[in-house]
């Protein structure tokens, strides 16, 4: 077991390091002069070489790629082409919002669709039937209509929740908290449903499973059938989906960022891909891949937990 | 079964234990935006600064505002256009106009300490002009100390243009401290500035939210008019709207369509003509599309385009119909030049015909992204062109980096154009003289150079450099070197609780240092 998981540590680090590189590669094959978009059209021409020898942009390909690789291995990651702060500095503000919200909305999709997952499994017909169709409307509303929809109704309409923004944490919890209950819920809406209908799928299964009808026969209590060996058991497949709904809520956050103006990754990928201010997509790359591995890795560690027929080998 | 009820009740907590914490956490901030009087500014800007170097800013709103409260000008201009002191105090020409004298403001000092001196000026012109990304001190062979606190600009030309250059606009007087210009890497990320206000670097988080707090050492405290000013950049129009109605943000600069909802919502809109929209014609020499360079042409795309129709299914109530290049209650404007070109289509083909193109031709066309709708323009005047045989084929990139890629390919003879109305003569030197900013072809017109450097000799708004503009201004809308559609304001919404917003098209740059809390 420890073998698995030591080639898994070891492949996701490859990954941190590998799909930047590729980013590295794709961005260099868009021909752009840099100095030129940076400066604008008003800028003379010494001007511009000047900028991009400053940046080191007239060196070949491999010479900055080299660079780029030999400061991100001693965690340097560049600094910013068009505000010339230093990126980690950049992104190291941005990265409690992403974190905040990407978590937040990976904690209350888990939650509350295994929940309704499991009450609509047992609920009979009226509450599966209930939980397919929000489901199906979880699927189809985008997250950036029911963000301008819950703004409306909780941020401008009734004044509960703050209709942008974000509050650090240090400045106050309670602000903290309400400046990220609408952006999250947002997020998290098209996961819960997501989750719940898997839930929801396996728990028949299971449920229906000779397993749990000769415990049932053996007189143990129906509690104890549905969240102790059922949802055991249809908890493995959920949990492998929860890594994926995870992944399409990351690129949902760039747009729950937008309409929230929630100063997270996100929203910095959009403006600097527009400016192609390469260190800091970079930078982007490296902590969106390391943010997907880290919950990859942990959701492949929490299978063999769940479920006893994945632990062995 | 008992289970159900276990399950509903679990959910049941769960839901209201949910809408208690958010009830409860309601109750702090809900009523924080009315009575007491503001003591924090927030406003909103759909884009961040290219730069918070003063030298590598752009110009317009909103990139001026990033600026704007941390440097103060030499000279700031108040909003009926009138040049007013700032770290200047007396500024004139000598009298063959090759010398410009500035007279410092004593007393004062930087945000860092640092105190004013006619060096300190020098040092910081010397930077700006070395770096700055417009060409406002071209003419500027030197800048002298010729005192303590006076500084002469030794100049290789006339140039009317410096008391403009030099304002919270042009930004290239805005004095950077010499600490500053001693480490130009810090100017990207902290203030260096004599300002109201300076920039709090910690809280700051780029293309996010940018932190202004009171200067200690400002020269004036009564303007002071905040404790705090912050600059949220929301790109969504949506959120912006909603931010301005819940109170969160005072201030924000909108399109047309945002500010004729928040009007409805019972926003403050102010507005001024700002910029003018239309095309370029890049190819006067004919080199990629020789029809150009035949007036009777050019006056036959003029004469093909609806301007009052275009104008109003784009950009509604928040511009005008134009064919010239000034705003109206500004020097070098003729308002008979705005119906030189009326619509029609059948003496455009006419026009096409003893041109000696009956079938007109085809030409490609390059599209600025981003402000106003130029993408939607070109769309509808392209149709208009049609109608008259002239097809041109679109290229819209959709970021302005890969635009400025596409300029300098010199493929596209035609090109769309949103230009904010500077004085008379910045606008037409930068667009007909050679060499100019945006005469990307260099194509060589004696007589606009003519015209240019007869206006250069006089003051604007001299009665004898309203007489050059307006007979340069007539010759351009008759050569029809380009194409002006619309004349477009820009638009502010505001809050009760500010006032004083007021700008005008003598300068329509909403200054925030102009601000006041509304008692």
């Amino acid at each position: 077991m420890f073998r698995t998981w030591g080639t898994r540590i070891l492949g996701s680090l490859a990954l941190i390091v590998i799909v930047p590189s590729i980013t590295f590669l794709l961005q260099s094959l868009t021909p752009v002069d840099i100095g030129r978009s940076i400066l604008g059209l008003g800028a003379s021409q010494d001007q511009v070489d000047a900028y991009n020898h400053q940046l080191g942009l007239d060196r070949p390909f491999l010479t900055r790629y080299w660079d780029w690789l030999t400061g991100f291995a001693h965690g340097d990651l560049g600094t910013s082409y068009t505000s010339g702060e230093a990126v980690t500095t950049m992104l190291g503000a941005r990265l409690p919002v992403s974190l905040a919200l990407i978590i937040g909305s990976l904690l209350i999709f888990t939650v509350v669709g295994l929940l309704l997952g499991v009450l609509s499994a047992g609920g009979g017909r009226i509450v599966g039937r209930v939980v397919d169709v929000v489901s199906s409307a979880g699927i189809a509303i985008p997250n950036f209509w029911l963000g301008v929809i819950l703004v409306s109704l909780f941020a401008v309409k009734t004044t509960i929740l703050p209709a942008t923004g974000y509050v650090p944490f240090a400045a106050g919890p309670g602000d903290w908290f309400r400046s990220l209950v609408l952006p999250v819920v947002a997020l998290s809406f098209a996961g819960i449903t997501a989750v719940a209908k898997q839930t929801r799928d396996q728990m028949m299964v299971a449920l229906t499973g000779p397993y749990i009808r000769s415990l049932r026969a053996n007189g143990v209590p129906e509690r104890s059938l549905v969240y102790r060996h059922a949802l055991r058991n249809a908890s493995g497949p959920t949990v492998t989906v929860l890594g994926l709904i995870f992944v399409g809520a990351l690129s949902g956050s760039v747009v729950v960022e937008n309409i929230f103006v929630l100063p997270g990754l996100g929203s910095q990928a959009v403006t600097s891909a527009g400016q192609h201010d390469l260190p800091v997509i970079q930078g982007i790359a490296v902590y969106f891949t390391t943010i997907v591995v880290v919950v990859n890795v942990v959701v492949d560690l929490a299978i063999p937990f769940l479920n006893p027929k994945a632990r062995a080998r | 079964m008992s289970i159900m009820s276990r399950r509903g009740l679990l959910a049941g907590a769960l839901a209201l234990s949910t809408a208690l914490a958010v009830a409860a956490c309601g109750g702090g901030s809900s009523s924080s935006s009315s009575s007491a009087k503001l003591t924090t500014l927030t406003l909103a800007a759909p884009n961040g600064p290219n730069n918070l170097d003063p030298a590598l800013n752009g110009n317009g709103t909103p990139l001026v505002w990033f600026t704007q409260l941390d440097y103060e000008p030499l000279i700031r201009r108040s909003p009926d256009g009138t040049a007013q002191p700032a770290l200047a105090t007396k500024w004139e020409y000598s009298a063959d106009r090759l010398k410009f004298v500035m007279q410092l403001r004593d007393g004062v000092k930087f945000s860092n300490g640092e105190a004013l001196t006619a060096d300190a000026v020098v040092k910081s012109l010397e930077y700006v002009k070395k770096n700055t990304l417009f060409q406002f001190l071209v003419n500027v062979k030197s800048f002298v100390a010729t005192g303590p606190l006076e500084v002469t600009f030794n100049l290789s030309t006339p140039d009317p243009l410096l008391p403009f250059s030099l304002d919270q606009e042009g930004q290239v007087g805005d004095i950077i401290a010499p600490a500053g210009v001693a480490n130009p890497k810090q100017l990207q990320t902290e203030s260096f500035g004599a300002g109201p206000y300076v920039l709090d670097s910690k809280t700051t988080i780029a293309n996010s939210q940018y932190v202004y707090v009171k200067n200690p050492n400002y020269y004036d405290p009564s303007k002071q008019n905040f404790e705090k000013v912050v600059i949220k950049v929301i790109a969504d129009d949506n959120a912006t709207l909603a931010a301005l109605r819940s109170g969160q943000v005072q201030a924000a600069q909108v399109n047309n369509n945002t500010a004729t909802v928040g009007q409805s919502f019972g926003l403050n809109l102010t507005k001024a003509r700002s910029a003018m929209v239309g095309f370029y014609l890049f190819d006067l020499a004919g080199k990629v599309q020789p029809a150009l360079a035949k007036k009777e042409v050019r006056q036959a795309m003029q004469y093909a385009i609806d301007r009052a129709g275009v104008t109003k299914a784009i950009y509604g109530v928040s511009a005008a119909p134009t064919e010239q290049y000034s705003a109206e209650g500004t020097a070098g404007y003729l308002a008979g030049l705005d119906s030189r070109y009326p619509y029609d289509p059948a003496k455009a083909k006419e026009l096409l015909a003893q041109a000696g193109y009956p079938n007109g031709f085809s030409m490609d066309l390059l599209v600025q992204p981003g402000a106003l709708n130029q993408n939607l323009l070109a769309q509808a005047v392209a149709e208009q062109w049609k109608a008259i045989g002239i097809n041109v084929k679109l290229t819209a990139p959709a970021v302005f980096t890969d635009y400025v890629k596409e300029i300098g390919s010199g493929k596209y003879p035609i090109g769309t154009f949103n230009f904010y109305y500077g004085t008379h003569l910045l606008i037409m030197q930068g667009l007909f003289t050679k060499p100019a900013l945006y005469n990307f072809f260099g194509y060589d017109d004696k007589q606009s150079n003519v015209y240019a450097t007869e206006e250069r000799k006089y003051d604007p708004d001299s009665p004898e450099s309203n007489k050059v503009a307006e007979e340069f201004q007539t010759y351009v809308v008759e050569q029809a070197f380009a194409v002006p559609v619309a004349t477009a304001d820009t638009l502010m919404l505001s809050t009760k609780s500010i006032t004083g917003l007021e700008f005008t098209n003598k300068f329509p740059i909403p200054d925030p240092v102009n601000w006041k809390p509304a008692s």
